[in-house]
């Protein structure tokens, strides 16, 4: 039976290998040498990440003495990080994204909105970085599938565009849609607390006139450069929200969950800081 | 198996899946097409050729899509094959040779497509391949003892490239332009992958719809460097004069999102179904530019047309080969 089985199973293999040598015989293709893949096939570029890696570790070393806790709370497999986001050109994620590099050997992508691929330039340099269109197909192949992980930003452009008087209040973590992603993709759910990225470049007033001309969802007052504000990183206990039901109540309490879990982090963290710059 | 229909026996993988079942010794059926042969008559001719030689199975192959979409008269082929092989007591598969230009090319698809995503309906390039995959479920519906097989390839190199973009810059010369700030994600399979995908879709059955891509895919910079190409960044509003210029095609609308938001098919059901291609994108494209360099030269740009000439062909084929009547005109 199981030598039945076998023949049954390698019946496709070898034919396929007949149909490959017919074709084959038709119209030869010279032999490509099998050279290293080129790149990622999700776009990011190790190769760029390689080279800005000196300018990264300045940032992460010298600019913003970044301190990061809580990796053990970082699963071996596929992982959706949620973090708080802020800052008119927010330097929260390379931060975040450089921590696990640096300390777990691993790449974290990023799943973006709509705006970062539509637009020239920004979509160029979002590719290259690891940054993904948010879409739930993508996110259950990304981190169920392949068990990689991912960071989203619940709070979109109403966490980066908000005025700086707003800081540390986390806005509305839309519907949930980062908790249906975790579900679909049976990973869990890591929420990230990002203290400084709120200083680092603070909106000090908006543009709106501008920001409809151009298109764009905020038109920032802010700062030329990052300031060099102490950033540090808390990863904290894992969701796992893919063992429970997933209605939309649940989904909307696991949200909220998640959100206050962030909130009262950063309180903590707010209160333990003496100081912006030096932490 | 005995005897195959093939729609397009004369060119790409039509010509390569006719050659290889000619060389295993099946009959290939296949039907010339001239504009001025109304669909009545076109029609008649199929059923002509599907009476005489009695099919197991037949390869719709002929789908090929331009910037402007798939031509009045490919469909009208199609429908007509369709109406003749639901005559035919004999036929046991149809294998559709259709896209992934189904799906458009939008920035809220996922990276990698998967058969399930529903094809995009308002992209004119889509639209006349989902009639003929429309037409191929309804011939399912009405000969539920056939098995029908739509097969979507991503771009596909070789003589006669499959897909806008494939096209795009095989047809370029050594300067390809491309959308100024953006750098999408892009596939490419090799027309020996799909044929051999097509003739598998012929002698085992795989109901269903396949895309057939590999499961890598780079960045459209990247298979422009490797396709010994220059890549020239240009705005969409000004393809027109820079194609003057570079002696390239003015982009289509579809095209046109390519540039910007790439299209890669998920290759999880054809490996599931034994189809998936061999080769990744990067291999492909090497040795589509190895083919280029062996049949003009190295070094020396392709052809006229950029395109290298076919080594397959129907005139390849043994004596005691393929029934068949040779295409006379290109209706596209």
């Amino acid at each position: 039976m199981q030598q039945e089985n076998r023949e049954r199973d390698s019946e496709p293999q070898n034919l396929r290998e007949e149909l490959d040598a017919v074709v084959g015989g038709i119209r030869s293709v010279p032999a490509a040498p099998a050279e290293r893949p080129i790149g990622d096939k999700w776009g990011r570029d190790p190769e760029l990440i390689d080279r800005l890696a000196p300018a990264m570790d300045f940032l992460y070393d010298r600019w913003f003495r970044t301190e990061a806790d809580g990796f053990e709370h970082i699963p071996a497999g596929g992982a959706l990080l949620v973090a708080n986001h802020a800052g008119a050109f927010p330097p929260d994620a390379p931060q975040i994204q450089w921590t696990v590099r640096r300390h777990l050997d691993r790449d974290v992508y990023m799943m973006g909105e709509n705006l970062l691929s539509r637009t020239p330039v920004l979509n160029w340099l979002f590719r290259r970085a690891g940054g993904i269109e948010a879409n739930p197909e993508t996110a259950r192949r990304l981190l169920g599938e392949e068990g990689c992980l991912a960071l989203v930003f619940p709070e979109g452009t109403k966490g980066t565009g908000k005025h700086v008087s707003q800081r540390y209040r986390l806005q509305r973590f839309g519907r949930g849609g980062f908790v249906r992603v975790a579900m679909d993709a049976g990973v869990p759910i890591v929420p990230v607390a990002v203290l400084g990225a709120e200083e680092a470049m603070p909106v000090l007033g908006n543009l709106d006139v501008v920001a409809r001309l151009a298109n764009l969802p905020y038109a920032p007052l802010t700062s030329l450069v990052w300031l060099p504000v102490k950033f540090k990183i808390a990863f904290l206990r894992p969701v796992h929200v893919a063992e429970g039901p997933t209605d939309d109540h649940t989904v909307a309490l696991y949200t909220e969950g998640i959100r206050d879990t962030i909130q009262e982090a950063l309180l903590e963290m707010i209160g333990r800081r003496r100081s912006v710059v030096f932490g | 198996m005995k005897s195959v229909v093939v729609t397009d026996a004369a060119r790409g993988i039509g010509a390569l899946v006719a050659d290889a079942l000619a060389r295993m010794s099946l009959a290939v059926g296949s039907l010339s097409q001239r504009p001025s042969e109304s669909h009545t008559q076109e029609a008649a001719a199929w059923l002509d050729l599907f009476t005489e030689l009695e099919p197991d199975a037949v390869f719709v192959s002929h789908l090929r899509v331009r910037g402007s979409g798939l031509s009045r008269a490919a469909v009208q082929t199609a429908e007509a094959a369709f109406a003749a092989a639901a005559r035919c007591p004999s036929l046991e598969k149809v294998v559709v040779l259709s896209s992934g230009q189904v799906y458009g090319a939008r920035d809220d698809l996922p990276t990698f497509v998967p058969e399930h995503i529903a094809p995009d309906r308002d992209a004119p390039t889509s639209a006349g391949l989902l009639e003929v995959e429309a037409a191929a479920s309804a011939f399912a519906r009405v000969r539920p003892d056939t098995v029908v097989t739509i097969l979507r390839p991503t771009e596909v190199l070789g003589p006669y490239p499959h897909g806008l973009l494939a096209d795009h810059i095989v047809s370029s010369g050594s300067f390809v332009t491309a959308s100024a700030g953006f750098d999408p994600q892009v596939q490419f399979a090799t027309d020996h992958d799909v044929a051999v995908a097509a003739l598998l879709a012929i002698f085992e059955d795989r109901p269903g719809v396949y895309n057939i891509a590999p499961a890598d895919a780079l960045r459209l910079s990247s298979a422009i460097r490797v396709a010994a190409k220059f890549r020239v960044g240009v705005n969409r509003a000004v393809t027109r004069v820079a194609g003057a210029v570079l002696r390239t095609e003015p982009w289509s609308g579809e095209l046109s999102s390519l540039m910007r938001f790439g299209r890669c098919l998920d290759a999880t059901r054809s490996v599931e179904g034994g189809f998936a291609p061999l080769t990744a994108s990067a291999d492909a494209i090497r040795g589509w530019r190895a083919a280029q360099e062996d049949s003009n030269g190295v070094g020396e740009p392709a052809g006229p047309d950029g395109r290298g000439t076919p080594t397959s062909g129907v005139g390849s084929r043994g004596a005691d080969g393929p029934l068949e009547t040779e295409r006379a005109t290109d209706d596209e």
